[in-house]
């Protein structure tokens, strides 16, 4: 078996005309949450499927826990579990119908099923909800129990197509909570489909940028930001907004990254920090500009992404 | 396959059924009514002649063709009788249909209605295999539909009996023929019209589309029921025979077609 848990080579998968996966190479290691990360219709649920045996590749290869997802898809879904992008459960049914169903389609012995549901209500705070129609569940709340559906029979490897997407702020913290959770207390894979930049940041310990069908960064956090590591910024916090900051920043127009003027700050790239920020400091007070705070900031994985995606673009529209 | 998989599929379907108010009494009110209230209506204008009027017209003459050498005693029957007993038949025709009218409306629901609600992406991300899902929607549709057949078939002859004995002194109904409708030919043509909703499901996203087109599906198969019932009462034993036969070959045929027509891919890239 190949020391990954994942290992895709050149895989694609073309929709008639579109090419909605476009050759990607993936190697994931045990016991990590790698987050696939890009925007909408890049692909994410495409590479997902593909990985999960329910879309066949029209070019290239993939393993998942050693089985290969063309001819042993049926085995890699026993093994996984997938949250897929709406929670899917049966309205009609109640919460308890819906996990005991899908605990005998994944062969739970009967004699397990009670107990293994109960721990489930138990680590979800489901209780309440057991015997409620899933159809008259929050949106939260269906996502919950749809995680837990996804988790029922312990699987090895966790997809999880877009956890948080549709949720309000409250409910997909909650939803990460628990996929933190179950990661750091039970040991397990997790394979994230994402949009959402704070989500990634904060939940993986990989992540892969998608941006139509192709893979375009792969790493780390820290890699990433490594790729990014002459980008230190100057952050620079005013008093108060002023016409004057304006005119002198547009005379900086080369330097300026970005503008807050709620915030009343700027971000500068400078070519030499140690300099170039003294100087700055001076011909601002110089001007009499109240300055409140000067630092210097790393990249954020949101400004890894727009500069790889952007780039991306660009040197395709370039072409 | 594994049995215990494919069934837990096919209870699902049963609760979310009997869960449906709309479908529950449908089923319910559907074979009392195919099977019962209309069998006594068109009794009812069978179930008096006038005074000087007899079985002896075209339509007396052609069921009396039909009927004399397949239904024992005829000779002996008063016109009334005759009547009667002609009328009943064509009835059972329109009792034999109930079955895939619930097939259409309970097969759209539990195949598309999976598609309709998105609870088929969670399925096809299950272990469960294509031949499971199918074999499984065909039995949970297959059970209620012929619930619906073994009622509609029995109500039919308690009616039946109700206005013939007076008429011919014995318990008539369920006779050789309705027997076979109610265990052999519905259940096979129930069959052939879930199978031929999986084939076509791929290409219908909503139930209501899917209903619809069920209907249409009444069509070919009446025109099979009225071929059986033709070939019944030409020859009883090739209808015994031969009619079964052809239908069990079909259901066969398009067993395996569902089968090969039900792709993962496909039935996930349809997704709207």
């Amino acid at each position: 078996m190949s020391d990954y848990i994942i290992e895709t080579s050149q895989l694609t998968k073309n929709f008639e005309n579109i090419r909605a996966v476009d050759h990607i190479n993936l190697r994931i290691q045990d016991s990590v949450i790698f987050g696939l990360l890009g925007p909408n219709g890049s692909g994410k649920t495409t590479t997902c499927r593909l990985l999960t045996g329910m879309l066949q590749p029209s070019k290239g290869t993939a393993t998942v826990l050693g089985l290969d997802t063309l001819r042993e898809g049926d085995l890699i879904r026993e093994k996984t579990g997938i949250l897929t992008e709406t929670p899917s459960l049966y309205p009609r049914l109640t919460v308890r119908e819906n996990l005991h169903f899908y605990a005998k389609v994944y062969d739970i012995p009967k004699v397990e099923i009670k107990n293994r549901v109960e721990e489930l209500v138990d680590l979800f705070d489901i209780s309440e909800k057991i015997n409620e129609p899933a159809g008259t569940l929050s949106k939260g709340m269906k996502q919950k129990v749809a995680l837990a559906r996804s988790i029922i029979h312990n699987p090895e490897l966790l997809f999880l197509d877009e956890p948080t997407s549709a949720l309000a702020p409250e409910s997909a913290r909650m939803v990460r909570e628990l996929i933190l959770n179950l990661t750091e207390k039970e040991n397990r894979t997790v394979f994230i489909n994402t949009h959402n930049l704070e989500e990634a940041e904060k939940l993986c310990t990989q992540i892969g940028i998608i941006e139509r069908g192709k893979l375009i960064a792969l790493g780390t956090p820290a890699e990433l930001r490594k790729r990014l590591q002459n980008e230190i910024l100057t952050v620079i916090s005013f008093s108060k907004w002023t016409k004057e900051i304006e005119s002198y920043l547009d005379s900086k127009k080369a330097k300026v990254v970005e503008i807050n003027k709620l915030d009343s700050s700027v971000s500068l790239k400078l070519e030499d920090i140690d300099e170039e920020t003294p100087k700055l400091i001076k011909d601002l007070v110089n001007r009499n500009i109240g300055i409140k705070e000067v630092k210097h900031t790393r990249p954020t994985l949101e400004r890894i992404y727009f500069e790889l995606v952007n780039g991306d673009n660009s040197q395709e529209e370039d072409e | 396959m594994k049995a215990r998989r494919m069934w837990a599929l096919v209870i699902k379907d049963l609760k979310e059924i009997t869960k449906s108010k709309y479908i529950l009494i449908s089923i319910i009110v559907l074979p009392l009514v195919l099977g019962a209230v209309v069998p006594f209506q068109v009794m009812l204008y069978a179930g008096s002649f006038r005074k000087g009027e007899t079985f002896d017209s075209g339509f007396g003459n052609f069921m009396e063709g039909i009927l004399s050498d397949t239904v024992k005693d005829w000779e002996s029957f008063t016109d009334q009788a005759k009547a009667n007993i002609s009328l009943a038949y064509i009835t059972l025709i329109i009792v034999a249909m109930m079955p895939v009218i619930i097939t259409a409306m309970i097969g759209a629901e539990t195949i598309v209605g999976e598609r309709e609600r998105k609870t088929i992406e969670a399925l096809l991300a299950s272990p469960l295999r294509n031949t499971e899902i199918v074999t499984a929607k065909i039995v949970s549709s297959f059970i209620p539909s012929f619930i619906a057949t073994i009622v509609s078939v029995l109500s039919f002859s308690i009616v039946m009996d109700i206005i013939l004995y007076p008429l011919i002194g014995r318990i008539y109904f369920p006779d050789t023929l309705s027997l076979f409708f109610m265990f052999i030919i519905s259940p096979l043509l129930t069959v052939i019209a879930i199978e031929l909703l999986i084939m076509i499901s791929t290409k219908i996203s909503t139930v209501r589309d899917a209903t619809q087109v069920g209907g249409v599906l009444l069509i070919p198969l009446m025109i099979l029921i009225i071929g059986y019932v033709g070939l019944y009462f030409i020859n009883s034993i090739l209808g015994l025979i031969i009619g079964p036969a052809v239908l069990l070959a079909l259901a066969g045929v398009f067993y395996l077609i569902s089968l090969r027509i039900f792709v993962r891919e496909k039935a996930l890239t349809k997704l709207v």
